[in-house]
């Protein structure tokens, strides 16, 4: 069989860096969508359409066989978490996540060339140590948490924040590596 | 008609009987019945959000497939007969009707001609009428050791229908029983075999059976009202 190509939609270096570790062969075209939530749109049925939005996108665009779309976010004690807009909402989304926990929660979809799609959500728990404000200004400065969801990066500037972890790491980084690969084999991608 | 405010509702009381039953709904999946329904109506509810639809036809599962615009993730819901298994292999992203190993050897073999494999689900005749589909209990544990030895098919679950009831309440000691068998075949540890999915629950009777554990519930007229 030759080998499939695979695209993912998605502008995360984080994303695509765990792809190539799985020895997967990719190409990246992220795609451009409207990510406001729908009314009363619960958290999971969210990341799940986002993710196969962006995948449908890239695929009226790009040819390829297999579309992979992503959407992760952080929720926390009610609040669904994405980027933050300035150092402040950085700085309040880090004290409101210090000293408990949160959930993390990526969707993911994979579309295939006739329309095919399978998609899933994976969460894993996450556990903050209580934070300093010396600490999250110290965080702030890097600029490491401006385009993270939550104001946080568990490979990067916070991985020492983090006490533990219940569920997949790779799901926090952006990418559920375990089901992704698992969904790709099923559907005849890899 | 109002599909959006269907759909939010029909969320929120998912929601309402996750939460009566202690349960996480992020574990509770809405599988949008569409069988009879237009291409336009699909789109509408997956405009408000709805991304898996059941059918129960091949013929017309295929149709829309090939018309819609948005993605959707389909699953097969209805008898599926072997010979129309083929027209499906690779479109849908799980079958929640396998009820005999002859059609479980079919999808296996169409599966694996794209190098892929199927999530199914065994549909059980918790009630035993003899009008059902479905392995009856004490059958589906054999047929499932069986099925599992395929290597294109992947068991994920069960699947019930109960008889009808009125009152939604006389559908618990089914779907009661469709989870303490699920948890009894993985107890069995198969390999290959997980009973992480259980589908069951309809328009009447969802509430009750996501207190009762179901993690797929199949809903049509709820949302798309009654059909005309």
């Amino acid at each position: 069989m030759p080998e499939s190509r695979i695209i993912l939609a998605s502008a995360s270096p984080r994303r695509a860096e765990l792809l190539e570790s799985a020895g997967i062969r990719f190409q990246v075209v992220p795609g451009h969508i409207d990510e406001t939530p729908l009314p009363a749109e619960p958290p999971v049925d969210h990341v799940l359409r986002l993710a196969a939005e962006k995948a449908a996108e890239v695929s009226r665009r790009e040819a390829g066989d297999f579309f992979i779309g992503a959407d992760t976010i952080v929720l926390c004690s009610g609040e669904i978490m994405g980027k933050p807009t300035d150092a402040a909402d950085a700085a309040r989304m880090l004290r409101k996540l210090s000293g408990i926990s949160h959930a993390v929660i990526t969707g993911y979809a994979v579309l295939a060339g006739n329309g095919a799609i399978r998609t899933a959500a994976v969460e894993t728990r996450v556990f903050f140590k209580t934070l300093t404000e010396r600490e999250i200004n110290d965080y702030i400065a890097t600029g490491c948490p401006m385009d993270k969801a939550g104001a946080y990066a568990i490979q990067g500037g916070a991985a020492h924040m983090v006490a533990r972890i219940e569920g997949s790491y790779t799901n926090v980084v952006g990418l559920p590596l375990c089901e992704v690969i698992e969904t790709l084999r099923e559907m005849g991608a890899i | 008609m109002d599909l959006a405010a269907n759909l939010r509702q029909i969320r929120a009381e998912i929601a309402a009987a996750a939460a009566k039953a202690n349960r996480d709904s992020s574990g509770i999946r809405l599988v949008a019945v569409s069988k009879y329904k237009p291409l336009a109506a699909i789109e509408e509810a997956a405009a408000s959000g709805q991304l898996i639809f059941g059918e129960n036809y091949v013929q017309e599962l295929t149709g829309k497939a090939a018309a819609v615009s948005v993605p959707v993730e389909w699953h097969f819901i209805g008898h599926l007969q072997s010979n129309k298994v083929r027209q499906i292999a690779g479109l849908v992203a799980m079958i929640h009707s396998v009820d005999r190993l002859s059609l479980a050897e079919e999808i296996d073999r169409q599966w694996g001609k794209s190098g892929g494999s199927c999530p199914i689900l065994v549909q059980v005749n918790v009630s035993g009428e003899p009008t059902k589909s479905g392995a009856t209990a004490s059958e589906a544990t054999a047929l499932i050791r069986e099925i599992a030895k395929l290597p294109n098919v992947s068991v994920r679950g069960l699947m019930t229908m109960p008889p009808f009831f009125d009152d939604p309440e006389g559908a618990r000691p089914y779907f009661r029983e469709l989870r303490e068998l699920a948890a009894a075949i993985a107890g069995e540890a198969i390999p290959g075999v997980t009973m992480a999915e259980l589908s069951m629950g309809m328009s009447g009777d969802f509430r009750v059976a996501i207190e009762e554990g179901a993690t797929l519930v199949r809903i049509g007229s709820a949302i798309f009202g009654e059909r005309r």
